[in-house]
């Protein structure tokens, strides 16, 4: 079946009522999940699971994937607004957006936020439908020696990240580094920096140290620079409420450059989602006009990372879909969902159960327009939380950290190294290292460390492996021409000031 | 007043027998939610397994009690067996155990707890696997892959989790009988191991028949042995290791019900019964058969001394191979 | 490069300290092993470029204070001009965040929770007793509707209280 008659199937499927009821109800659930920190979509489905296996498996599928994709458009709303990343990846989302809040701008960009979203969820469904054998086989042939060179690429991202000193931009990024080893290796089963706590046998949890370094910090922020009880610039009449057209036009390189890092990176086991957004901010500062926004509110630097991690989550259905093989929790719990009621997702998925299939798809650009619709209106609503007095919301976000690093295994431990984090947060702000680094050296470490140790292990020991494969080299091209760029634009700034 | 002595003794015995009575009948029954704690995230091995088994103990109308499935992930099994050490006495939590916590009390030197303050209460499966290789690999049988290891010590690579799982601990038992070597290649996630593979990255890999079974069925996987006590339904014309010319101990993943320490011997009692009448029960064999898991259940006796045997077993072979035991 | 003050020597040395560490430790594990890096290869590979770096930013910032005590004639420090008071009363939700963390392992989320609301509302916001009061009772109950009830998000619960 072609993917357009497929589509066509699919749409006569999605488009019954009990069925797009599902795909409703999915959706702004997944919303709900995405905007609290403590509820992943994972956790969500795997709660569900027993209540859907009742159900009809197409209404069912159809509702669980919309939980799953309709998490990535809640998370941005927090980062926006507080400065609380409400998953993983929205963490990047947090540098521009709430920048743009505190400029007064928070409707503007929920409403980019929303529209970054739709539109590169779009376009990693048609991705999906149309070239999901091609792109199958081109995730396949990424392995270790792959891996290793888009984390160098990523790593080399801190290099526009940096702010205005790169020192204490590569300290914050070698410090991140550090974090993520912390823990259990992974190839020898010694454990590293654990100071013989059981607790820290894991390693540290991603999302504990983003919140506490970006929403407790920012609190303790606030209270030293004596905010007054409005948090923020409340914008007036809807007009303030809607992007200008200017910072649309300004995305406009971002919505596509979000959709397709976005879509690819999903697509590969074993690249967490936070990874995508990294990169795809990144390359969008790289070729900016006027990278010395970045980090002062670029809308595009919002609109990537918010891309991104939307298409990412359509990326995790192609391995899912095409293969059988799960991206991660939430995919994981998709497929034993799938399972439960009696399909076999593998390679022969998509030829045994075509109208499930299809029927998915198209679902999933309807959810993507009906969240698109749910969401936009609800931008100024949701920026009436910057009317709740500062009293009252500073110990509501401390209280929202603490029930999602609670949640992250169940241990006041975590939350405890969420107040740690925080305080890092704090002193990192006062002595002006930047923190986005960190976050970076901590996303990045662990699979730098991995694919080199497993490319090693894969060519016996020969170190040419990683740069000579193919793949790698074109790669590790783009990273070092990323790692020279600032110095072409130095050049340029001070040719173009002098004249 | 021999009466009067008769009745006082009556009176006196049927005192004894009424005190003696709840005692000797005395039965646990239930009061709260049971908390079922699971040492991966939500999607992981365990917590599907649990989650599905506890759907078929309600579609076999086996209980009423509710059980709620509780994640506490991180350091393979050390932060499930905290949160066991904690509730130590207490009748109404439980632990779902794989392989992984008998070899993480071995290495970890800041485990949590030991395996004998556990409470066994039940074993449930014990899951086979298969040896796979790509389709188009000139590897057809298992003797071919050994020789090829033999001929090229180290070039041939398996894929697999961490050095502790059993994917790894196959491949010591494998290599330390036919003297072969190979290299392990450690990939955190299954996802990324069926496709270091099937992306030609790495030779073959250790799979449960659950995962590889529509890629076997899809032509993209060729299945050279299981690694199971008996054969594996649906894989007619695969071998099992030792009628494949390695007899070698097998090496099960286990799975099963453990309780915190101190768990009274009444709760012990109900919950072993429970899963008892489970492991006979049609919808929980028809699960299990689905996803070509082994039905073995274990009493709470026979679970601990299967338990300790197997550390025994693991601490000899982790030891041959090189790993730091530090119990 | 932008202002470095005397808190950057501090924080050079934290780092430089930190790094120490990390290489010391490292050294305690198998470098390069038979196939390729082992355990302790990356952390000394950064553990090394943290000591250096951070003996740069320690080296920097003291010659940054020497040229700033040459040149100025003011008293304070222009990076010292934060009002104490506010950093102070930063640094005490900090602390009264910790201990509500810590005390919710004997009194459970929503006690430990409620009496950071309070102290925030009345040391912090300085407001009247009748809405520190209310705001410690709603404030935790809306979580519990929300996360509670309605999300069934597990909470800590608290040895003594069970809740």
């Amino acid at each position: 079946m072609s993917g357009f008659d497929g589509l066509m199937t699919g749409f006569a499927v999605a488009m019954q009522w009990q069925n797009l009821l599902w795909c409703v109800a999915g959706c702004f659930l997944g919303t709900v999940i995405g905007i609290l920190p403590g509820l992943g979509p994972a956790a969500t489905i795997a709660i569900l699971l027993p209540l859907t296996a009742a159900m009809d498996p197409t209404g069912g599928i159809i509702m669980l994937s919309g939980i799953y994709y309709g998490a990535r458009y809640g998370g941005s709303t927090t980062s926006i607004l507080l400065n609380m990343p409400g998953e993983a990846s929205s963490v990047v989302s947090c540098i521009d957006g709430y920048q743009m809040a505190k400029q007064g701008r928070a409707g503007p960009a929920l409403a980019i936020a929303a529209i970054a979203s739709f539109i590169a969820g779009t376009v990693g469904i048609i991705i999906l439908t149309f070239l999901s054998p091609v792109l199958a086989d081109v995730a396949l042939s990424f392995s270790s020696p792959e891996f290793f060179a888009m984390m160098v690429l990523g790593l080399s991202l801190v290099v526009l990240l940096a702010g205005n000193s790169m020192l204490k931009a590569a300290l914050s990024t070698l410090v991140g580094m550090w974090l993520t080893s912390i823990g259990t290796d992974l190839f020898s089963a010694d454990s590293r920096f654990t100071f013989g706590l059981s607790n820290l046998l894991g390693g540290l949890d991603f999302i504990v140290i983003a919140v506490g370094v970006y929403a407790v910090a920012e609190i303790m922020s606030g209270i030293e620079r004596g905010d007054e009880t409005k948090l923020l610039p409340i914008p007036k009449g809807l007009r303030a409420y809607l992007p200008s057209w200017d910072e649309i036009k300004a995305c406009r390189f971002a919505f596509l450059n979000g959709s397709i890092v976005g879509f690819f990176i999903g697509t590969l086991p074993g690249a967490s989602s936070s990874i995508s957004s990294f990169v795809s901010y990144g390359i969008e500062k790289a070729v900016s006009k006027r990278p010395q926004m970045f980090g002062h509110g670029a809308p595009e630097g919002l609109a990537a990372p918010e891309g991104a991690n939307n298409a990412d989550s359509s990326g995790a259905f192609l391995p899912m879909l095409t293969l059988g093989i799960p991206s991660g929790g939430a995919t994981a719990m998709l497929l034993a969902a799938l399972i439960t009621w009696g399909y076999k997702p593998g390679p022969l998925f998509i030829q045994d159960s075509p109208e499930l299939f299809w029927g998915l798809i198209a679902s999933m650009y309807i959810g993507n327009a009906i969240l698109f619709l749910m969401n936009l209106p609800l931008v100024p609503l949701f920026a009436q939380i910057l009317r709740v007095p500062i009293a009252l919301l500073f110990p509501t976000v401390l209280g929202i950290s603490v029930v999602g690093a609670y949640a992250v295994s169940g241990s006041l431990f975590d939350v405890g190294t969420l107040a740690g984090f925080g305080m890092l947060g704090y002193v990192m702000v006062k002595l002006d290292f930047p923190t986005a680094p960190l976050m970076l050296g901590f996303v990045l470490g662990d699979p730098l460390e991995r694919a080199v140790r497993q490319s090693l292990t894969m060519s016996q020991g020969d170190p040419s492996i990683l740069i000579s494969r193919p793949i790698c080299a074109v790669i590790l091209a783009l990273a070092v021409l990323i790692l020279i760029s600032p110095l072409f634009r130095r050049k340029n700034l001070r040719t173009s000031l002098s004249d | 007043m021999k009466h009067v002595l008769h009745k006082l003794c009556l009176l006196m015995g049927l005192a004894v027998l009424g005190t003696a009575g709840p005692v000797i009948a005395q039965t646990f029954k239930p009061s709260k939610p049971i908390e079922i704690v699971v040492h991966t995230g939500p999607g992981g091995g365990n917590d599907v397994f649990i989650r599905a088994v506890l759907a078929t103990l309600k579609k076999d109308n086996l209980t009423q009690d509710q059980f709620v499935v509780v994640n506490k992930s991180g350091g393979g099994s050390a932060n499930a067996m905290n949160y066991l050490r904690e509730k130590a006495g207490d009748s109404h939590t439980l632990g779902v155990y794989a392989s992984v916590f008998v070899s993480d009390v071995l290495v970890q030197e800041s485990a949590p707890l030991g395996l004998e303050k556990i409470t066994p209460v039940a074993g449930l499966v014990s899951e086979p696997a298969m040896v796979v290789v790509r389709s188009d690999s000139p590897y057809k049988t298992m003797a071919d892959l050994i020789a090829a290891a033999k001929a090229q010590p180290g070039k041939l690579k398996q894929s697999g989790g961490s050095v502790l799982s059993r994917d790894a601990v196959v491949r010591y038992v494998l290599m330390s009988h036919t003297r072969a070597e190979w290299s392990f290649i450690s990939f955190p996630s299954g996802g990324e191991r069926v496709s270091a593979l099937l992306g030609g990255h790495v030779d073959f890999m250790i799979i449960e028949p659950s995962e590889a079974g529509e890629m076997i069925r899809a032509g993209k996987l060729r299945p050279l042995v299981q690694i199971a006590e008996n054969k594996i339904e649906g894989f007619p014309n695969v071998p099992l290791l030792r009628e494949a010319g390695f007899p070698v101990p097998n090496v099960p993943q286990l799975r099963g019900l453990i309780g915190p320490p101190d768990m009274p011997p009444a709760a012990v009692a109900y919950y072993a019964d429970l899963f008892k009448r489970a492991s006979q029960a049609p919808a929980y064999k028809a699960y299990l058969t689905s996803k070509q898991l082994g039905n073995e259940y274990l009493a709470p006796t026979d679970l601990r001394k299967a338990l300790d045997s197997y550390q025994v077993e693991l601490r000899g072979i982790l030891k041959g191979a090189g790993l730091k035991v530090v119990r | 490069m932008n202002h470095l003050n005397r808190n950057h020597v501090f924080a050079g040395l934290f780092l430089l300290a930190l790094g120490f560490f990390i290489v010391q430790q490292s050294m305690q594990w198998e470098i390069l092993g038979v196939n390729g890096p082992g355990v302790g290869f990356f952390p000394l590979a950064y553990g090394s470029l943290i000591v250096l770096l951070a003996l740069v930013l320690t080296l920097k910032s003291i010659w940054a204070q020497l040229q700033h005590k040459r040149r100025t004639l003011e008293v304070n420090d222009s990076a010292q001009t934060d009002p104490p008071a506010k950093v102070f009363a930063a640094l005490s939700v900090w602390l009264a965040f910790a201990i509500s963390i810590a005390l919710m392992k004997v009194i459970g989320f929503y006690l430990g929770f409620g009496l950071l609301v309070m102290f925030m509302t009345r040391v912090i916001f300085s407001r009247e007793s009748r809405f520190v009061v209310l705001s410690g009772l709603l404030v935790p109950a809306g979580f519990f509707v929300v996360f509670g009830l309605l999300l069934k998000v597990q909470l800590p619960v608290g040895v003594w209280t069970g809740v």
